[in-house]
């Protein structure tokens, strides 16, 4: 368990992109649109940054390190956001984890 | 990159076969539709479209299959197998224009098999030009931001330029003016959809 109460998370797991979640890139930014409930999802630089790489089918842990190499942050830190947004993702159905 | 630009798209015969085809189809064209159910709204839209795109539909094809996948790298959306291939002229007389939308149907507008993913837009007409507007209003879309404050750039139609971008980026066509009324002199537009499979997941992406 983490410390928020949640199941720790296997970070070489791939993060799979639901078929309902179509992506484009507006400047640093990614934009979701969800087809089947029509609602958007916006991502900052470094959520955009996550979703090309997971799109690449980079496990979460490849991702907290090249996000925390090329943005300069602890990966501590981008861990825990990064897993938040993984549950954000998630709970709207829009990704899912690879077994 | 939320569109890209490309000369040339069907080359100098094929642009000039498909105009001709487009001048000598008047008759044929019909008013222009929106939305799933291909309601015809004038308040919305006002052209008009034929799908028939005679025997030059096979040429037509392998140029946007030969463009595609080029223009769906640079603007960094989401790749499908490609399922299907969607055409249709349209013709914007004297007064044509078709107000803020996105191509693609979502929600209980949602097609059942297969959804769009990158709208292709290319643009005929005859030399000199003889209408005014018609540009290609594109918008960024942000979630993030007010639909009144959003950022867009106009595009100016010339005779076989294609603009690609994501069927979901909300664009519109300003009105175009054609003084002389000749569907001759029109601003043609031949829309070409990518369509992919709905339970398709994406492909790999390239990372940049």
């Amino acid at each position: 368990m983490t410390d928020n109460g949640r199941p720790a998370m296997n970070l070489n797991r791939k993060i799979i992109i639901s078929p309902q979640a179509m992506a484009r890139t507006v400047g640093d930014e990614v934009v979701i649109l969800d087809l089947d409930k029509g609602a958007y999802f916006g991502l900052n630089a470094v959520g955009a940054r996550a979703w090309q790489l997971w799109a690449a089918q980079k496990t979460i842990a490849e991702t907290v390190e090249l996000i925390a190499l090329e943005f300069e942050a602890p990966a501590e830190t981008v861990t825990t956001d990064l897993l938040e947004l993984v549950q954000d993702l998630k709970t709207a159905n829009l990704v899912e984890l690879s077994d | 990159v939320i569109h890209v630009g490309i000369e040339n798209f069907l080359g100098p015969v094929l642009a000039a076969k498909l105009l001709e085809h487009c001048i000598a189809s008047e008759s044929v064209f019909g008013a222009s539709t929106v939305g799933a159910g291909g309601d015809v709204k004038s308040t919305v839209r006002q052209s008009r479209r034929l799908e028939d795109l005679g025997t030059l539909r096979g040429a037509i094809e392998r140029r946007v299959a030969l463009h595609a996948p080029w223009a769906i790298k640079q603007l960094g959306i989401t790749a499908y197998p490609v399922k299907g291939l969607e055409l249709e002229l349209v013709a914007h007389e004297e007064g044509a224009f078709y107000k803020r939308h996105i191509d693609l149907f979502t929600g209980r507008d949602r097609s059942e098999g297969q959804d769009r993913f990158l709208t292709v837009v290319c643009y005929l007409h005859r030399e000199p030009k003889a209408f005014e507007g018609g540009e290609l209003r594109l918008f960024e879309g942000l979630p993030s931001r007010l639909p009144e404050e959003d950022r867009f750039i106009d595009i100016e139609p010339g005779h076989d330029l294609a603009i690609a971008f994501s069927s979901w980026l909300p664009h519109e066509v300003r009105p175009v003016r054609c003084p002389s009324l000749s569907f001759a002199d029109a601003r043609f537009a031949l829309n070409c959809w990518l369509l992919r499979d709905r339970n398709d997941a994406a492909l790999a992406a390239e990372l940049a």
